[in-house]
């Protein structure tokens, strides 16, 4: 029997595996990386060798630096040379004429939008500021200090409840996505391929063969392990894309660092039975529907995402009353648990806890979802009712 | 004996299905059910296979293991009338994981999958998607994957619907073969000429009853019909409405010039040619042993035979 569970779960795992998808997805996420990598670095490059000249005629004695090799070069120029700078500006033999009033008003001339405008307002601001020193014969350190903020050391005491840190969040939030990919990708698994299997007709075939427990559980082993695949695939593809990025970028890699394996095995095991306890649902469901393209329990598919949304809020504030309880429940512990986790206050016997809750919980609703799987996947031409399912469920039918 | 049916009900909702039936199968035997659409042949076979339970009754396996109420999946070859593929898989695949489910090893399975593509001309289309298969090459690989983990017993749900005259040639000498190796095959089907051929025992069924049950010769001798006699006019049919007496218990239109005339085992031939040959000018005359066919339409339901009686009766021929 065992075997017949695991030839099922290996056919399943295959009908939605393909080497040939698997390698595209990785030279399309490669080819991702390199052009939004590479795009960026180009777009730098190609700005280093950008110049721009403006020409600055000015009522008051800014102390503007003129000439020089930076990206925008500003050229002195006299009031009585304005028409002719203009007639330069006008056939694009100038990028700009800037006329200074006074110190609060000028007025800039171009032949098209100006991409250099942030260099020319740092260039006035900088200007600006040396000029009204001078005139209050106040030095530029004198000016630092007096705008340097007063420095806070924050300690904590020894049961004070510290808040998520940058990286925790970035954490939750990845693992509350990759949980809500694995359960979607689950469900759109289950529901294509019962309804397919109904639609096609091959669930006599097979439940001739097999007990229905069998073909469920092995269902439910196959098409989760295809969703955990696909989480964990993507999960690789992030943390790497994000190393190679902090790599190239210089940044530190704080997100890597911060990860501890105990935490992400824990992560994974919830969400591998979060998925089963979801997929035993979807099971239940797509095989009471007749005909997929005019069923409306389609729309259940997104049942989970109910749940995934009341967790998002948590990962602020993790210990919250409500966060707790999330965490318990199996339909949401999958992801409120492992959020809980990285933020590192969970008592062991909680995370034990609710992983038995979850495990018992799915052991259940595997034979629920059998008992209705039995009756639906023979049930054609129309649609069981809510009533009918429920009967099935508690084998009253 | 295999099988033991006794007194199996069914009912769905309103729908009586299956009323109190009874038979057995032999081992090594072709047993055929056989009835007009809604008869209750598919949910009896249901019931056979365990798909279902029966309301009332009982089912029994005289397996080797002894006395059994559902066979297990390894002795059982199944061809369901709704057929089914996972349309979107390699056809060697989807062998490969059918024989898997009836407990064959992948190794046996993917050599027993490769010789019956073989046998049916499919060998080269192996790793194809069932999806690109016509609809009778679709049928075909059903029928591997019903019989290649070698059963004991075949569960044939309408096998030769799809198939052209040649495979269903192919298909029939197939069956012997099983026969003869000692697989024992229950089919249902409409094809009565070929079941005629083929069949060691047929269940006649209407309304979800048995209504007869035996091989061919006690069918015609408890039909009580001996002989159809086809008689083609020169001219147009005259009105038959004195072939009563003569034995003839019905008249059906074959053509406009043509009428075939059902006889009973107590019907008088001279009396019978005395009276065709004063009807009008004969353009040709056969008899043959009553068929199948005729038996069918004379015990189940009478429904194309009520067309023709009607259609008779306005031209005013006795029935």
């Amino acid at each position: 029997m065992k075997h017949t569970v695991w030839s099922v779960a290996r056919f399943e795992f295959m009908r939605y595996f393909k080497w040939k998808h698997e390698l595209i997805n990785i030279v399309i996420i490669a080819g991702m990386f390199i052009v939004a990598n590479g795009a960026g670095a180009l777009m730098q490059w190609s700005k280093s060798k950008e110049s721009f000249e403006v020409a600055v005629i000015s009522d008051v004695a800014l102390p503007l630096e003129y000439g020089g090799d930076d990206r925008l070069r500003l050229l002195k120029a006299d009031i009585s040379e304005k028409e002719a700078r203009l007639t330069d500006v006008d056939e694009q033999r100038l990028d700009g004429l800037l006329i200074v009033q006074s110190l609060d008003k000028a007025e800039l001339f171009v032949g098209k939008e100006p991409a250099w405008r942030k260099e020319l307002n740092k260039a006035l601001s900088d200007a600006k500021l040396e000029f009204s020193l001078q005139q209050s014969a106040i030095s530029k350190d004198t000016f630092e200090a007096w705008q340097k903020p007063i420095e806070i050391d924050q300690a904590f005491t020894a049961n004070a409840r510290k808040p998520a840190s940058e990286v925790s969040k970035l954490l939750s939030f990845g693992l509350v996505i990759f949980s809500m990919m694995g359960v979607m990708t689950g469900f759109a698994l289950f529901f294509a391929s019962i309804t397919s299997e109904k639609q096609h007709r091959v669930s006599e075939l097979v439940v001739s063969a097999i007990p229905h427990q069998t073909w469920i559980d092995g269902k439910l082993l196959g098409l989760t392990g295809h969703g955990l695949k696909t989480v964990i695939t993507w999960g690789i593809y992030g943390l790497l894309g994000l190393s190679v990025y902090n790599r190239f970028s210089g940044k530190e890699d704080l997100l890597l660092s911060t990860l501890s394996f105990p935490v992400v095995f824990v992560a994974i095991l919830f969400a591998l039975f979060g998925m089963l306890f979801w997929n035993a649902v979807m099971a239940a469901i797509a095989s009471s529907i007749d005909d997929p393209n005019t069923s409306t329990r389609g729309t259940l598919m997104f049942l989970p995402m109910l749940f995934f949304m009341l967790v998002f809020p948590g990962m602020e504030s993790p210990e919250n009353t409500m966060m707790q309880v999330l965490s318990w429940l199996p339909f949401s512990s999958m992801a409120a648990m492992p959020i809980r986790l990285v933020h590192g206050l969970v008592p062991w016997w909680q995370v034990l806890g609710s992983f038995v809750v979850l495990l018992v919980s799915v052991l259940y609703l595997r034979r629920i979802a059998s008992r209705i799987f039995q009756a639906g996947m023979l049930f054609y031409g129309k649609e069981a009712s809510w009533k009918q399912i429920w009967q099935w469920a508690m084998n009253r039918a | 004996m295999i099988l033991d049916v006794e007194k199996i009900h069914k009912q769905y909702a309103s729908v009586l299905a299956v009323n109190e039936l009874s038979f057995q199968v032999q081992e090594s035997e072709i047993f055929a059910l056989l009835g007009p659409n809604g008869a209750g042949k598919t949910s009896s076979v249901r019931m056979l296979i365990g798909l279902t339970s029966p309301d009332r009754g009982h089912v029994r396996y005289h397996s080797r293991q002894g006395e059994m109420p559902k066979i297990t999946p390894a002795e059982l070859g199944y061809l369901p009338e709704e057929r089914g593929l996972y349309q979107d898989q390699k056809i060697i695949d989807v062998l490969i994981y059918l024989a898997q489910l009836r407990g064959m090893t992948r190794r046996d399975a993917k050599a027993e999958a490769e010789k019956w593509l073989k046998r049916f001309a499919l060998e080269d289309r192996q790793q194809e998607k069932v999806s690109t298969l016509s609809k009778g090459n679709q049928q075909k690989v059903q029928l591997i994957a019903s019989l290649l983990h070698r059963p004991r017993m075949l569960v044939l749900d309408e096998p030769f619907s799809g198939l052209d005259p040649i495979n269903q040639e192919m298909v029939l000498e197939l069956m012997r073969e099983l026969k003869r190796e000692g697989t024992t095959i229950l089919l249902s089907a409409h094809q009565m000429a070929l079941i005629e051929r083929l069949a060691d025992r047929i269940l006649l069924m209407s309304k979800g009853s048995r209504v007869q049950l035996g091989d061919m010769k006690a069918l015609r001798e408890s039909s009580g019909l001996s002989l159809a006699v086809t008689v083609e006019y020169q001219n147009e049919v005259p009105a038959l409405d004195n072939l009563r007496d003569a034995g003839v218990l019905e008249v059906r239109q074959e053509s406009d010039s043509a009428r075939k005339l059902i006889l009973s085992h107590q019907a008088d031939l001279n009396r019978l040619l005395s009276h065709l040959g004063e009807s009008g000018p004969l353009k040709h005359i056969h008899s043959e042993a009553i068929s199948l066919h005729d038996i069918y339409l004379r015990a189940v339901g009478h429904q194309p035979a009520t067309e023709v009686q009607k259609e008779a009766s306005s031209e005013g021929v006795a029935v």
